[in-house]
């Protein structure tokens, strides 16, 4: 069990933001991270970091999760505040031996360290909140119109679903796989270099025929369900707009607006 | 040789999906004995074997092999070699491109010479029945689920650890196979190894069965001989278990009031009871 929340990790839950369309939460957040790329006002960030912080609370995300969500883009994050400090040209402020602090640099640095956190954090809240396989959905009916022109848009949801839905089982089989080994004396974690890699391949080796067993069994099982991709069928879930999600749409959309508004003619 | 004091398991604890899987078990496995394990699916079995070679570790109370504890990292390293665990899914280890290979593995990683692991791995191939002729350069993925489990069998017979631990060794094996593979354990056993089998046959386990022991909910629900154990079929039942066919019928005709001994647990002391009961 790992203890650490990783990128895409999903907590059930009942908030506003929870029950929101998915679709809804696809497109305010594409609107979202187009708002941040676009924008360079000062306003323009408070207005985008005002909403940011609303959907935090809505969604009942607390400083605990939030700094999860962040910490393991920590270094990342650093990493891009300083190359932007040091090494933009521009007005110096200060010397740092054979580097120099700029004004410019200063102020690139922190819009995009701002511009990183936000977009991680709107990221993060639409698969804290969305299970993968509502995502997975609402990807299907958002693409729908591109079948049109030929792209296989049943079949890459499907294929989608059906990996996200093996992902904790195949991690599971891992484990046992690795105790079935030690238990035989290979070496995962010590030895010398030879040793560790051979244990490797003892534990990749059942893998693979594992989930290449599994898939044939699943593309039988699907096949005598008759399935076939793209025959319309109907959903357990189906996804309806309510009025949250026109309110939610509509003003994620004003304020795209606005920060573009504000970027070329401000 | 395994002892188990007040052992507590519970996977992810601390977290919402924390899950009790063992309840203040202890045990006390002796050198040489003949132990089944039972329970249904979800009692604590697997969890609790996989205590004995220090896959897993007590969340309270300690297991002691030999008696060392297999808390100390040390100890666990070199457990494999006194504790020989054999998994219940035959899938979830082969690798090697032969059979040999594959029976050969555990044998190399004890360090043993070419040589010796070559008769080492032929003679395990002909105890478990697959002629090492036959099988020996074929691919396991080639085989059939059966043959695959007693290539893993053979796997862990080939390293020769003192304490033979396996799940459900029988499981997707013909009538014939099972009884073999039972007679080997048997035999193994006589020759001075520790076996601990875990297996829902309860025919099997009444007649090479040194010591029962039933697992229920994470909790140990009753041990003892099979004689001792199964004299019970309705408690048995109440936690998911069979008792044997002789063991079942001698206890429906008792319950009818027909003058027969309790206790018994094989077909032919069934039939020597009913024999008897016949002469009047």
């Amino acid at each position: 069990m790992q203890g650490n929340i990783t990128l895409g990790f999903y907590v059930p839950g009942q908030s506003f933001i929870h029950r929101l369309d998915p679709r809804t939460k696809i497109l305010a957040c594409l609107a979202m991270t187009m708002a941040v790329l676009f924008c360079n006002h000062p306003a323009g960030f408070a207005a985008l970091s005002l909403v940011t912080l609303l959907a935090l609370g809505l969604a009942r995300v607390t400083p605990q999760l939030l700094l999860g969500i962040l910490r393991p883009f920590g270094i990342f994050l650093v990493l891009a505040l300083l190359l932007q400090l040091l090494f933009t040209p521009g007005r110096p402020l200060m010397m740092l031996g054979p580097l120099q602090l700029t004004r410019e640099g200063v102020h690139f640095g922190f819009q995009l360290l701002w511009r990183l956190v936000l977009l991680i954090i709107s990221g993060s809240l639409l698969t804290l909140t969305t299970s993968p396989l509502m995502i997975t959905a609402a990807l299907e009916d958002l693409l729908k119109p591109f079948r049109r022109v030929g792209v296989p848009v049943f079949e890459l949801a499907m294929m989608m679903s059906i990996a996200l839905r093996f992902v904790p089982t195949l991690l599971e089989e891992a484990q046992q796989i690795i105790r079935a080994q030690q238990s035989r004396g290979a070496a995962f974690t010590r030895g010398r270099l030879v040793q560790r890699v051979q244990g490797l391949v003892t534990l990749l080796v059942p893998l693979f025929a594992s989930a290449f067993r599994r898939a044939d069994e699943l593309a039988t099982a699907m096949e005598i369900r008759c399935y076939r991709p793209g025959a319309n069928r109907t959903r357990m879930h189906q996804l309806r707009f309510h009025c949250r999600d026109y309110a939610v749409l509509a003003g994620t959309g004003v304020l795209f607006l606005i920060v573009l508004v504000m970027r070329w003619w401000g | 040789m395994i002892l188990v004091e007040h052992l507590t398991h519970i996977y992810a604890p601390g977290t919402p999906l924390a899950l009790t899987s063992l309840e203040d078990v202890s045990l006390h496995i002796e050198e040489g004995e003949f132990v089944v394990l039972a329970g249904a699916t979800g009692s604590g079995k697997s969890t609790l074997v996989q205590h004995f070679n220090g896959l897993l570790l007590p969340t309270a109370g300690r297991v002691l092999v030999g008696g060392r504890d297999t808390r100390d990292k040390k100890v666990r390293r070199d457990l494999w070699r006194t504790v020989g665990l054999l998994f219940q899914n035959p899938e979830q280890q082969l690798f090697e491109e032969s059979v040999f290979a594959e029976v050969a593995f555990a044998c190399r990683n004890l360090g043993l010479d070419e040589k010796t692991v070559a008769v080492r791995a032929c003679r395990a191939l002909e105890m478990v029945g697959l002629e090492p002729d036959r099988y020996r350069a074929l691919s396991p993925f080639a085989l059939s689920r059966g043959q695959q489990q007693l290539v893993a069998l053979a796997g862990l017979l080939a390293y020769q650890p003192p304490v033979l631990v396996l799940d459900e060794p029988t499981s997707g094996l013909d009538p014939a196979a099972r009884e073999h593979i039972w007679q080997l354990l048997k035999k193994l056993q006589q020759a001075g190894h520790t076996v601990v089998v875990i297996t829902h046959h309860m025919e099997d386990a009444a007649r090479f069965a040194g010591r029962v022991v039933v697992l229920h909910r994470g909790k140990i629900y009753r041990q003892g001989t099979p004689r001792q154990v199964f004299s019970d079929p309705g408690g048995l039942r109440a936690v998911g278990l069979d008792v044997p066919m002789p063991c079942e019928l001698m206890y429906c005709l008792q319950q009818k009031g027909l003058p027969v001994k309790s206790g018994i647990i094989t077909l032919d002391e069934a039939e020597l009871e009913l024999k008897n009961l016949a002469m009047g």
